[in-house]
């Protein structure tokens, strides 16, 4: 079996994983919180034919948009982790000033230890590309606050650049350009 | 030997599985995002798309809607709307013995949270010594006189409201035409 295809794999349970878990318990201590009531039933209208019902709309709203915000962060804050290390540790080789700043900063060796690969990069921003779809789509609907939805959009485009230039650092590897140094 | 056909059985094996790791691969992505999906809360009942729409819930005008049904005395009923927040309502009293009878008519309904105003009057088309009164929430409210002189009541419909109004006629001696009675709701 293809390594690539294995390492994805393993590399995706944790962010899908997040999802899950994230949504779920987000959504129930913000019910338990805002002391809401609710009720399971099942539906026809859903896949997994199991839907949580609230009373009024404005605790529905309530509950998707911080449910949404809440899952959303926990994609968005390891994306840009890893996306941050890695421009980073480029920016620190090509340019010594930054090796200067990262030190003052006592950085270095955080962004000098970095192992992550493309592969993880790219893995981590398509599932921020889902979130932020699931968000937009909740707020076009009415279900989540519209600035959720913004606020996904605009993180997600964030990611693609990030994952993007990091592509161009990669092939730049094996295809230099001129007076530039790769390690 | 035997180590080279293992290898080869095994890299075999490995090419057959990467269908099935990409469609492991697409199932881990998809089934996250449809139970982030799932887990979304809903409210019963109408959808949001309904909220900015006057429905129902918002609706300024009260609802009349005919009952129907069948009465040994009143006949041929029907119910129109001349204008916006006018109701119509006529039908035919047939020959009939000294007596009371009652039927009801009408189901109007105020959706609104506002108490509305309705004025009610009624016409005999032929004076035949019949009084004609109209019931509502256990009030009665005499439209026409024995001597044949209209009445027109004012009526407060209470917020959220669903009640049946009863046509009574009363004659105090037997009638042997048929004759016509007309109520007209208004809305104010």
């Amino acid at each position: 079996m293809s390594k690539l295809l294995i390492r994805a794999l393993k590399l995706s349970i944790l962010p899908a994983s997040l999802m899950v878990v994230g949504k779920f318990v987000s959504v129930f201590i913000l019910i338990a919180a805002a002391q809401l009531q609710f009720s399971i039933e099942s539906s026809r209208q859903t896949l997994f034919s199991i839907q949580v019902y609230l009373e009024e709309y404005s605790d529905v709203l309530f509950i998707n948009s911080y449910s949404n915000l809440i899952t959303l962060a926990l994609i968005a804050i390891p994306t840009f982790y890893i996306l941050a290390r890695k421009l980073f540790m480029q920016s620190a080789r090509e340019n010594p000033r930054t090796i200067v700043k990262l030190t003052r900063l006592n950085i270095l060796k955080w962004v000098l230890n970095d192992k992550t690969s493309v592969l993880k990069i790219t893995v981590w921003t398509m599932f921020l590309w889902i979130i932020s779809g699931v968000c937009i789509s909740s707020s076009i609907s009415g279900f989540t606050h519209m600035w959720i939805g913004i606020l996904s959009g605009v993180l997600s485009i964030l990611a693609t650049w990030g994952m993007i230039k990091t592509y161009e650092m990669e092939t730049d590897k094996i295809y230099p350009r001129d007076n530039q140094v790769y390690y | 030997m035997v180590k080279r056909e293992v290898k080869r059985i095994r890299n075999k094996l490995g090419s057959m599985l990467d269908p099935i790791a990409i469609i492991g691969m697409l199932l881990l992505l998809l089934l996250p995002t449809l139970t982030v999906m799932n887990l979304s809360p809903r409210t019963k009942g109408s959808s949001v798309n309904d909220r900015n729409v006057l429905g129902e819930q918002d609706n300024p005008n009260i609802g009349v809607v005919l009952v129907g049904g069948i009465h040994d005395y009143m006949k041929e009923e029907l119910l129109d709307f001349p204008a916006e927040g006018i109701f119509r309502y006529r039908n035919t009293i047939i020959a009939h013995e000294k007596g009371r009878y009652s039927k009801p008519i009408l189901q109007i309904v105020n959706n609104s949270s506002d108490i509305k105003d309705v004025s009610v009057s009624a016409i005999l088309y032929q004076p035949s010594n019949t009084e004609v009164s109209l019931i509502l929430d256990e009030k009665e409210y005499i439209l026409v006189s024995k001597q044949g002189e209209p009445f027109t009541h004012s009526i407060k419909l209470d917020g959220k409201s669903d009640d049946i109004a009863y046509l009574k006629f009363t004659s105090s001696n037997k009638v042997s035409f048929n004759n016509t009675v007309e109520v007209q709701i208004v809305q104010k």
